[in-house]
């Protein structure tokens, strides 16, 4: 990856992380309409597309803001092939189509193809994260939202009635459990590349 | 995996390991892939959880402002995709085109022979604060008065809002224009400040409404020097470049 040269796109990516919103009204008026047209012409609606749009853009913001996301081909290339596969998961999930993907009419450079992939992995993580999240003991539950919350574990300590130390033990011990559980799930293995 | 281990990922992640312990924790993430994954996945999960459990983090602004603009851009996206009703309505709607034509074409000339005034500028956009689906009280009403250019009640509402609501700097915003059009100055103008102070997305859109307010106070000095510190990557830097050359 070092040694790709990037992308004057990256533009976009900075803009994102500044929440800039000038930057992404500019990605709604340039880059958009192509998503909303190949998702309406693929049986989805407006309200659909709007909804896959936000949710790339949020993982695009995500992903750049955890793992310094370098773009190394133009965004257009990178997003819409986000877009897209992400509808055509949508389908296949929904509305159990089969759908054949006609890459033939656009030729995709491989390193949008790889980016692209990459985000989607990261996307993927998140909401198996979030799953695990779910499934994870109350107590630990609690702690963890009280941690990342108030954030001065001096205050975490005092607000559940337990010492400095053991708090921090407590919620290192939590974020082990959910480790743990997420490495556990089949999930994790299949997005492990 | 032990739970000795989970302790020392949270000390290497707060920089509270020894010098000693922090050697052997790196020559163990370089030797020990079961430990170096475990480590990779504790550390992204620590990012996942601050993100989606802060309130205050940045990420909730971003998807707040996201959120907004996307939901103006599908409205009007909605809006043009509608099919066009009857042809009278569409006779009716050309006519409304060449008056309004005619009507621009007056005050331009108008305009060109006189000097900028507020009202030139206080056409707002239409607002909107409410999430699809969503139809909070106050939130709603707020969004119905300032669209109706109620700026009396539209001001109400926000104060209402920013009640709960303290750091909404988006309503913030609104309620200062809605100051401006009822010429409460003062507090307009401090609210206005506070925000183009900050680093938030409206920074620049608080200066050019901070000009404005001094446009409508007949005050051109300060207004242009309001104008002249948006910056160039911002959205109404062009409008406050064409406000300047009339000005000047």
């Amino acid at each position: 990856m070092g040694e790709k040269k990037i992308h004057e796109d990256q533009k976009y990516i900075t803009g994102l992380l500044q929440n800039n919103s000038f930057v992404i009204q500019s990605i709604y008026d340039k880059y958009v309409p192509k998503v909303v047209n190949y998702i309406k012409q693929n049986s989805g609606s407006a309200d659909e597309a709007q909804d896959i749009v936000q949710d790339v853009i949020i993982t695009i913001y995500n992903q750049a803001s955890q793992k310094n996301l370098q773009l190394t081909c133009p965004f257009d290339a990178y997003f819409f092939l986000l877009c897209k596969r992400k509808w055509l998961n949508y389908l296949k999930k929904n509305y159990n189509k089969e759908v054949t993907i006609n890459e033939s009419t656009v030729s995709i450079s491989d390193n949008a193809q790889e980016l692209a992939f990459a985000t989607e992995l990261f996307g993927e993580k998140q909401a198996l994260f979030s799953e695990m999240f779910k499934q994870l003991g109350d107590a630990c539950k609690d702690l963890l939202k009280a941690t990342f919350k108030i954030k001065s574990m001096e205050e975490v300590a005092e607000s559940l009635g337990v010492t400095y130390a053991y708090a921090r033990k407590k919620k290192s011990l939590c974020i082990g459990k959910l480790t743990e559980m997420v490495r556990k799930s089949p999930k994790f293995n299949q997005l492990k590349l | 995996m032990k739970e000795e281990n989970y302790i020392a990922f949270d000390n290497y992640l707060s920089q509270s390991l020894s010098q000693e312990d922090l050697f052997a924790f790196e020559e163990k993430l370089s030797t020990d892939e079961d430990f170096k994954e475990a480590f990779e996945t504790y550390r992204e999960l620590s990012g996942f959880l601050e993100r989606s459990l802060d309130d205050g983090h940045a990420s909730k602004e971003f998807e707040t402002n996201l959120k907004s603009i996307s939901q103006n851009y599908f409205e009007k996206e909605k809006k043009q995709t509608q099919p066009t009703k009857a042809s009278r309505t569409f006779r009716i709607s050309q006519l409304a085109i060449a008056a309004s034509v005619a009507v621009f074409l007056g005050l331009f000339i108008f305009n060109t022979f006189s000097g900028p005034d507020y009202y030139d500028y206080s056409n707002h956009d239409a607002i909107s604060l409410t999430v699809r689906g969503n139809t909070e009280d106050v939130v709603s009403k707020a969004q119905n008065a300032f669209n109706n250019r109620d700026f009396e009640a539209a001001e109400n509402y926000f104060t209402q809002i920013l009640k709960t609501n303290t750091e909404n700097i988006e309503v913030k915003l609104y309620k200062a224009i809605s100051q401006i059009e009822q010429d409460k100055f003062n507090e307009a103008d401090a609210m206005l400040s506070e925000i183009a102070s900050g680093q938030s997305a409206y920074k620049y859109e608080a200066v050019w409404y901070a000009a404005l307010s001094k446009l409508k106070q007949n005050d051109d000095e300060a207004c242009l020097l309001l104008l002249r510190e948006i910056s160039e990557d911002a959205d109404t830097y062009k409008k406050a470049q064409k406000l300047i050359n009339k000005l000047d």
